[in-house]
């Protein structure tokens, strides 16, 4: 990891779908190492905002650094450093649960003995050595969410992004990923988006707030308790 | 090199486990022997109705034009088995990208780093792949029955190697329009209008008069000809090559936009 080079600097970034703007004039940098969250409330532009950082779709306006490399002019090479976990996730449905997973290592440079060492490595992780044949499209909402964490974090990455990470994940193997993650604190930046208040508290240093797609604040973690909301209140950025 | 095998494994793979490609290999072949013994059918009634007239006897000198293979089997084998091919193979290439976009695995093949030149060309191998297995079963009716008589040869080999360029042609044609949409529906009567289109363009002629001998130029069908007359022309084989490296091009740039679009 490049101490040096900030994981992201963001600089007006915008995106815009027509008339909607999904995105309006972020700035934002974060440091190596960090673990950030973004959060608001439905369609405040959490997910567009990663989706700008993956590279998957290409900036309105403005400027956007990621690891040092242009997304929308060098997604090849970042594809190699990033991992991103979207919320719904995607997978070949067609292919077993190892296959996807030797396929995915396989069109992103690795081979050999490495392959298959990560790939049980990830099955094992995730806990989905018992279903390793079974092909993806058959799996249960769950089971396809760590499939598509397990492929996030195949080849270790420098950079995670991770869409409401946990949502579908029974409250065994949540656990279970929020306390594996915290371990890798430190070494794997990452940038997670939810709306589970206590799940940005416990795997984030810092929050990002958006609100109608522009960045109303950055707070610490720690600083979030103020903003549990009381029962049955939708959670407000005040 | 390695992850364009590993993604054209993938399509591959995908390609022979949809039925549609089996129904394209079967009904192709079926209409490959189908045609090729009706004009043969056509043409022994034609040999031995000018055997009646010539009391029994001939030698191949004196044949009229009329009982040319060329213009009897082979043009016409070559013409309807075109068409044959652009009917049926959009059914396969309308799946291409849309399949990927409605599965959003567009997404993860995005995040493996892999280029999209390298996913392009993975789904156009995989196309090729089936188009060559179709043309190579389709092939063998013809074959067989031509063969022992020793005749036509290279006339019916040229034929299916135009047959091979076409295919190829309208396989990357299938694959830019399947890029540029998410409906499958749309790829693929998008598909037929254009090989259809193209397959004769000299019916523009009354629209662009001026254009007319170029427009010709442009139709699949004029380059078609030299196929049957049992030899590669370069310019037939380099029209076709244009058509592919253009088709392969704009699914390229339909998966630039879709960034763009979102």
């Amino acid at each position: 990891m490049n101490k040096s080079v900030p994981v992201i600097q963001a600089t007006n970034l915008s995106r815009f779908f027509g008339p909607h703007k999904a995105v309006t004039k972020v700035n934002l940098e974060i440091l190596p190492g960090s673990a950030f969250g973004l959060m608001g409330e439905n369609g405040a532009g959490k997910t567009t905002l990663l989706r700008l950082i993956a590279g998957l779709i290409l900036p309105s306006s403005g400027k956007l650094e990621v690891l040092g490399l242009d997304p929308s002019k060098q997604q090849t090479d970042l594809g190699h450093k990033i991992g991103f976990v979207p919320e719904e996730p995607a997978l070949f449905p067609e292919l077993g649960v190892r296959s996807q997973l030797l396929f995915f290592g396989g069109a992103k440079g690795l081979s050999g003995q490495n392959l298959r060492d990560s790939v049980d490595h990830q099955l094992e992780r995730f806990d989905l050595t018992r279903h390793t044949k079974q092909p993806c499209g058959s799996l249960s909402r769950g089971l396809r969410k760590r499939v598509a964490l397990a492929l996030g974090f195949l080849d270790d990455p420098e950079l995670m992004l991770l869409d409401e990470p946990t949502s579908g994940l029974d409250p065994v193997h949540r656990e279970s990923f929020i306390s594996w993650l915290l371990k890798k604190r430190g070494k794997t930046s990452w940038i997670l988006s939810s709306h589970d208040l206590e799940e940005i508290q416990s795997l984030t240093s810092h929050a990002a707030h958006l609100e109608e797609g522009s960045l109303k604040g950055i707070e610490t973690s720690t600083d979030l308790a103020h903003l549990k909301p009381k029962q049955n209140q939708l959670w407000k950025h005040p | 090199m390695k992850v364009f095998s590993i993604l054209a494994m993938r399509e591959v793979k995908l390609t022979f486990l949809s039925p549609r490609s089996y129904l394209l290999l079967s009904l192709f072949s079926l209409m490959s022997g189908l045609i090729c013994f009706d004009q043969l059918r056509i043409f022994n009634e034609l040999i031995f109705l000018h055997m009646s007239q010539t009391m029994g006897g001939f030698d191949l000198g004196t044949l009229p034009d009329a009982l040319n293979i060329r213009r009897r089997i082979f043009l016409p084998l070559m013409d309807n088995l075109a068409l044959a091919l652009a009917a049926l193979l959009p059914l396969v290439t309308m799946q291409a990208f849309s399949e990927d976009t409605t599965n959003r695995t567009d997404q993860l093949l995005a995040m493996t780093g892999a280029r999209p030149i390298s996913v392009v060309l993975s789904k156009f191998t995989a196309c090729g792949l089936l188009v060559s297995l179709a043309i190579g079963t389709a092939f063998l009716y013809p074959a067989t029955s031509l063969g022992h008589i020793e005749y036509g040869e290279e006339q019916l080999a040229g034929s299916f190697i135009g047959l091979w360029f076409h295919g190829l042609a309208l396989s990357s044609i299938g694959l830019a329009a399947s890029a540029f949409t998410r409906s499958q529906v749309i790829a693929a009567v998008t598909t037929w209008a254009i090989g259809l289109a193209i397959w004769d363009l000299a019916w523009l002629a009354s629209l662009v008069p001026g254009a007319a001998h170029i427009l010709q130029k442009c139709s699949f069908q004029e380059h078609f000809v030299a196929f049957p007359d049992g030899f590669i022309a370069s310019q037939s084989v380099l029209f076709f090559l244009t058509f592919i490296v253009l088709g392969v091009c704009l699914a390229r740039i339909a998966l630039a936009l879709r960034r763009l679009t979102g």
